[in-house]
């Protein structure tokens, strides 16, 4: 052991260097859209529901907010919302693709659920899109509908 | 060497270096069953070598219970004692190349599982098995290196005169 201690301490060094490295590389920002989201958008049609959307897409964006500004920088949906994100509860979603409150009163609105977001699934409701904090693998519906049920 | 004998020397090092797998399992990757093979490659016939390595599976699949880590486990441990018989044409000694040797293969057994990955499950979850795995690639390969570089030749001395008292030499 005596004989080769130095070889020894030096391969020590040397792993502790790369597992270092690897460990710094996988909580950089070097992985870009680490997280992958599921935004299904469903319209509560008179016959039925109707997919209008439906994509997984990689993200760094730490609220489902700012992945919906992605969304809209990237074209990938056109959306308006009301509000600003310093407001106690954030923005509120005014329209998607088209399909727009116009009775904030009477609906339809849009109404965000999750089957696994931890953070909606402890609490038994989504936040406003500036408050809720998304996770790698959440699945997000959006819902157009006049109905809570 | 008698047949008997040859049972009992297959089954003692299927045993030994399982043993020394389950012994060490607390630590990840971290384990003498690279440098048992190293010894049983070089010291046992081509044949009973294969058969420790599928006995050691066997017993690994027995108590830690059927994943498809056996299928890989049936090729790679094969393939390490082949790589063994190839290159000790060239090392023959030297302790500090068949570290090398032990570090190269713990930084790729990663690598081969992957293949095996991406073959059952597709290449992207291969590459995604890899890339997850490189920091137990990393601990493997110091610790295979370290771990043979220290104990290679006295293992290797002990190994040889246990050989030669068993084959009645």
């Amino acid at each position: 052991m005596k004989k080769y201690l130095s070889k020894v301490l030096i391969a020590l060094f040397v792993g502790a260097v790369l597992l270092g490295a690897v460990a710094w590389y996988q909580n950089s920002k070097l992985q870009a859209g680490s997280k992958s989201i599921e935004i299904t958008m469903i319209i509560d049609n008179e016959d039925g529901p109707e997919t209008i959307y439906e994509k997984t897409i990689r993200t760094d964006a730490e609220k489902l907010g700012d992945l919906l500004d992605e969304m809209v920088e990237d074209k990938k949906i056109e959306m308006e919302t009301s509000g600003s994100k310093t407001d106690p509860y954030g923005r509120m979603i005014v329209s998607i693709e088209g399909y727009a409150t116009t009775d904030f009163n009477a609906g339809p609105w849009w109404l965000i659920s999750s089957s696994n977001n931890k953070d909606c699934v402890a609490a038994g409701f989504c936040s406003g899109i500036d408050l809720a904090p998304i996770y790698d693998k959440d699945e997000f519906t959006f819902l157009f509908s006049s109905s809570f049920e | 060497m008698k047949p008997v004998k040859r049972i009992v020397l297959i089954a003692t090092m299927a045993a030994t270096i399982f043993a020394a797998q389950v012994g060490l399992a607390f630590l990840p990757n971290v384990e003498l069953v690279t440098l048992m093979f190293l010894l049983v490659a070089l010291h046992l016939k081509k044949i009973d070598a294969l058969m420790v390595s599928f006995i050691f599976v066997l017993l690994e699949a027995l108590v830690w219970g059927l994943g498809d880590w056996v299928i890989g486990y049936l090729w790679i441990w094969p393939l390490w004692m082949v790589i063994c018989l190839i290159a000790s044409h060239f090392i023959h000694d030297n302790s500090e190349l068949w570290a090398l040797l032990g570090g190269l293969f713990g930084f790729l057994f990663g690598f081969l599982f992957s293949l095996q990955h991406a073959l059952i499950y597709g290449i992207t979850m291969g590459i995604a098995y890899w890339i997850r795995g490189l920091s137990f690639d990393i601990i493997h390969a110091i610790s295979n290196y370290i771990l043979i570089l220290v104990c290679l030749g006295p293992m290797r001395r002990a190994f040889s005169t246990l050989m030669r008292r068993w084959e009645g030499k």
